[in-house]
């Protein structure tokens, strides 16, 4: 059967943003084929040139971007040869685009009507009633409850997941025979996400399109995807059909990003890959060359192919014959200490939050928490759950209504401001937003300096730059790096200075608010196993806050699931995990996307 | 709906207090400056007796206090007194000016909008290209440029070298129709001027910032042609922060007219504005600071109000 959409060596590049005479290459050599009916998963880090090499296909070109070569035939037209004028009349028609956050990707001052009647209008020329029938019927396609009152309001006024299908709909509209998913799910709920990856694979199905669905999320794509390309920069790494739900490495970049990725079916810390993701393409030698575990000095001097292994798998490495399929790096389960448990360092009892002023019930009802000595406890739960509320309490900067935050056996003051020095020092804060919680006007020394100087004022200015010093290798980062000013650094390097910061003030309990969220997978990876590293060397208790749940399972030893204010089960992570009782956290469980990596030869 | 009768009703709230701040600073200013109503009234030969007798029965011996009762209650029922010098009421004085420099403000305006709003759009579509270039540095040049300036070098052009419109614009209180008409005309091009680069700017650099945005760019590959690009997803975005600053400009341009009719002799209430003060006319100097602050207070109002009409997001909160 001839694909609906063939891409051949595609090849794009960006304008140097300095010296624009030259350009950046970070899509290369791209090749593949969508087939109607069947969805191709593209995945890749931040960077990777994913999104890039799926817009591009299809003809658009972002801002400052260069084509270099390639082609990409749909049907009889070369769209990468074909004017804009003329790619308008394809776009939303035969080929069509969702993008990541639809609040963002629908106008936010159309109605729904007017939104789902402009593709309508422009390609298939439909009016008056004609027109109202196929708007409702593809808002009823996508699963939109009273389409009839749905199109006569505003996006904003649907929550995330249902922008999402709105979103869908109009892209839809037309029928189109090729379709570009760019991370369609990310940002949302783990049960809205599992709803929105089924409709897609519904849509996709009985559409006959043929789509890309683009996610940094392999367990995603490998349980609804036809087939799955890994990308690194700029090139497709591996490409392979994804059968079953299984997937069989063999690209080192393909294993390492599945020992980064956390499972929740599978307890164990997960492994990060050293060093940043390459952005753009790389001549003369393997691009993953620096960070790869297999490398000899022929990966340094020569730029693999593609090599063949038969039944459409396809692997970019000069040593994948020889090594054959990949196994596991993961750790080992980590032993949990014994007696951590024992003594209780923060107890909270009926604690009741709200916001003033909303006259909604309060966001945290009555809860109770206890964590141990040298404790890792989880706290999950969904967006809106009030977990982050529990925790702003905990640091004392949500000012709870009711209940007692007892800490060391002593109670808290609801106010930070109000508490001694020796709690201020005792309790420390991550935030998820590395990039907000750093003084962008320090640099990355006196940031790590500055609690010490608070907090220790006995000490000499040289034992805590030394100090400063200890930390920045304790948490695997260059000393150079202590001159520089957080705006000159990765969002992983900034994560790891809050975190050597919170870590100068010897903390005992070490409250993570969303901390691994805002990262790529191998980067979240790194950050998790650095504080499951540190805080097993220095005994700190830790209070972690996410909604992902294979965060949890990779290194939390006890979890408290929460919903609308209220802590609905609580146990040991493995437990909770394997045997969960509460209908909310098998339908949580249930949800999450799960892969099983297999050897083969 | 409930939002909107709680926002609507704090900004009233918010504007009648203004309105309250506004009328006790006019009573107390105009009462600190040194100019005796009485001698302003009477002329410098009156007796101490003549003055005094004077004070009473204009009720100027009160206290500040009740003095400040009467006067608002007076001005909200309509009755703004007469004024010192020419004992005309000052409600025939100032009423008809009011609609004149109204007028004036408000053509200006209409005629800037969508002058600054083409400029504006159209340099966003050019960024960096000559004609975005020649647009901008015009614009930042006459931005800069005083309004007497503006209005002058009009009149050079307009009245001295062509003859074609009034050297000066008394002649929009009387007269014939089209020579009325052609009184307003200089003066209201002035204004334009004065306006049209300040919003140019705004909605030059709004458009931009709205085009950058995600939803610009899935709007384009669902083959919306370029215009309906511009026209429906990027200038209604664009437009809502450029309301806030029209009425802002509004509010100066209020200032502007008191200038500008001072240049162009126009017979509004910016001029009788600087020759009360001039003549130390306080009752008539005390209603026009009022009313241009009720302008002022009225037009951020109604820019609060468009923007509740045009963003439904404000409307349902």
């Amino acid at each position: 059967m001839t694909p609906a959409l063939t891409v051949h060596n595609l090849t794009v590049g960006y304008l140097d943003r300095v010296n624009t005479t030259e350009v950046n290459v970070v899509v290369r050599d791209v090749s593949f084929d969508l087939h109607s009916g069947r969805l191709l998963g593209l995945a890749g880090e931040s960077g990777s040139g994913k999104s890039t090499a799926a817009l591009a296909a299809i003809g658009y070109k972002a801002p400052g971007s260069v084509l270099i070569s390639g082609r990409s035939q749909l049907g009889d037209v070369d769209l990468l040869t074909t004017s804009v004028p003329d790619l308008r009349n394809i776009w939303g028609g035969q080929v069509a685009y969702v993008a990541q956050d639809a609040s963002q990707s629908l106008s936010p001052l159309m109605r729904v009507e007017r939104l789902l009647a402009e593709p309508l209008r422009l390609h298939l020329g439909l009016r008056g009633p004609a027109l109202r029938k196929r708007t409702l019927a593809l808002l009823e396609g996508v699963g939109i409850t009273d389409p009839e009152s749905a199109l006569r309001r505003f996006p904003y006024q649907f929550s995330g997941g249902q922008q999402q299908r709105i979103a869908l709909a109009v892209a839809m509209a037309c029928e189109p025979r090729v379709l570009i998913l760019d991370e369609p799910t990310t940002g949302l709920d783990v049960t809205t996400q599992a709803q929105i990856a089924k409709l897609i694979d519904r849509l996709v199905k009985d559409s006959g399109t043929a789509a890309i669905l683009i996610s940094h999320d392999l367990a995603l794509l490998g349980t609804i995807c036809d087939e799955m390309a890994i990308m690194y920069a700029g090139e497709i790494v591996e490409q392979a059909p994804a059968l079953a739900n299984k997937v069989a490495p063999r690209h080192p970049y393909t294993a390492a990003l599945l020992d980064a990725v956390p499972r929740v079916d599978e307890r164990g810390l997960v492994v990060g890959i050293p060093g940043l993701p390459a952005t753009t393409a790389v001549n003369n030698c393997c691009a993953f060359a620096p960070r790869c575990r297999f490398t000899t000095d022929t990966c340094r001097a020569h730029h693999p192919e593609l090599s063949d292994y038969g039944q459409g798998h396809t692997v970019r490495c000069l040593r994948s014959a020889e090594l054959g399929a990949l196994s596991s790096q993961r750790h080992p389960p980590v032993a949990s200490v014994l007696g951590s448990n024992a003594n209780t360092l923060l107890e909270i009892q009926g604690l009741v939050c709200s916001y003033r002023d909303s006259h909604s019930p309060p966001v945290v009802d009555d809860v109770d928490i206890r964590i141990g000595g040298s404790e890792i406890v989880a706290l999950v739960g969904e967006s809106g759950s009030g977990k982050s509320t529990a925790l702003r309490a905990i640091a004392g900067l949500h000012r709870p209504d009711a209940g007692e935050i007892i800490y060391d056996g002593v109670p808290l003051a609801a106010q930070v401001t109000k508490r001694p020095r020796t709690q201020h020092r005792d309790i420390q804060l991550i935030f998820q937003d590395p990039h907000a919680s750093l003084n962008p006007r320090h640099t990355v020394a006196s940031i790590i300096d500055r609690p010490m100087s608070i907090l220790f004022p006995e000490r000499s200015a040289s034992d805590r730059r030394e100090r400063v010093y200890d930390l920045l290798d304790q948490v695997r980062l260059d000393a150079r790096i202590a001159a520089r000013y957080p705006h000159q650094l990765s969002g992983g390097q900034k994560q790891r200075v809050a975190i050597a910061r919170a870590f100068a003030a010897e903390p005992r309990l070490l409250l993570c608010d969303e901390i691994v969220s805002a990262l790529d997978v191998s980067v979240q990876a790194s950050i998790l196993e650095l504080i499951a590293e540190l805080t097993s060397q220095t005994g700190t208790a830790v209070l972690f806050v996410t909604h992902d749940l294979a965060v949890v399972r990779a290194i939390a030893e006890r979890v408290y699931v929460m919903r609308s204010g209220v802590i609905l089960e609580e146990g040991s992570t493995d437990s909770v995990f394997e045997h969960p009782e509460h209908q909310y956290t098998i339908d949580l469980l249930a949800a999450v996307p799960r892969l099983v990596v297999v050897s083969r030869d | 709906m409930a939002g909107i009768i709680k926002f609507g009703g704090s900004r009233l709230a918010f504007a009648v207090i203004t309105l309250m701040a506004i009328s006790v600073v006019t009573f107390l200013a105009t009462n600190v400056v040194p100019a005796d109503p009485a001698r302003v009234a009477l002329g410098k030969f009156a007796t101490p007796a003549q003055i005094e007798a004077y004070n009473e029965q204009q009720g100027l011996e009160e206290p500040a206090v009740k003095r400040y009762v009467i006067w608002v209650g007076d001005a909200i029922r309509g009755d703004w007194g007469t004024s010192v010098l020419s004992k005309q009421q000052v409600t025939d004085m100032v009423g008809p000016r009011i609609g004149r420099s109204l007028i004036l403000a408000l053509a200006a305006m209409l005629l800037a909008i969508p002058i600054a709003f083409l400029l504006g759009v159209y340099t966003a579509q050019r960024i960096g290209r000559p004609s975005d270039l020649a647009i901008s540095t015009v614009t930042l040049v006459v931005n800069s440029l005083p309004e007497f300036v503006v209005g002058i070098a009009l009149i050079f052009v307009f009245a001295v070298q062509f003859g074609i419109l009034p050297i000066e614009s008394s002649g929009a209180s009387m007269g014939s129709g089209i020579s009325q008409i052609k009184a307003y005309l200089l003066p209201m091009f002035t204004l334009t001027i004065v306006l049209v680069p300040y919003i140019t700017r705004m909605v030059r650099a709004s458009v931009r910032d709205i085009s950058s945005q995600p939803f610009v760019r899935s709007a384009a590959l669902r083959g919306v042609p370029h215009r309906g690009l511009v026209w429906r997803h990027v200038v209604p975005n664009a437009s809502l922060p450029v309301v806030n600053v029209i009425a802002l400009t509004m509010a100066e341009l209020i200032a502007g007219v008191v200038i500008i009719e001072t240049v162009f002799s126009f017979p509004g209430i910016g001029q009788l504005l600087v020759s009360s003060v001039g003549s130390k006319d306080i009752p008539v100097v005390q209603i026009i600071t009022l009313v241009i602050g009720l302008g002022f207070v009225v037009f951020n109002l109604l820019a609060d109000l468009a923007v509740l009409a045009l963003n439904p997001r404000l409307r349902s909160r």
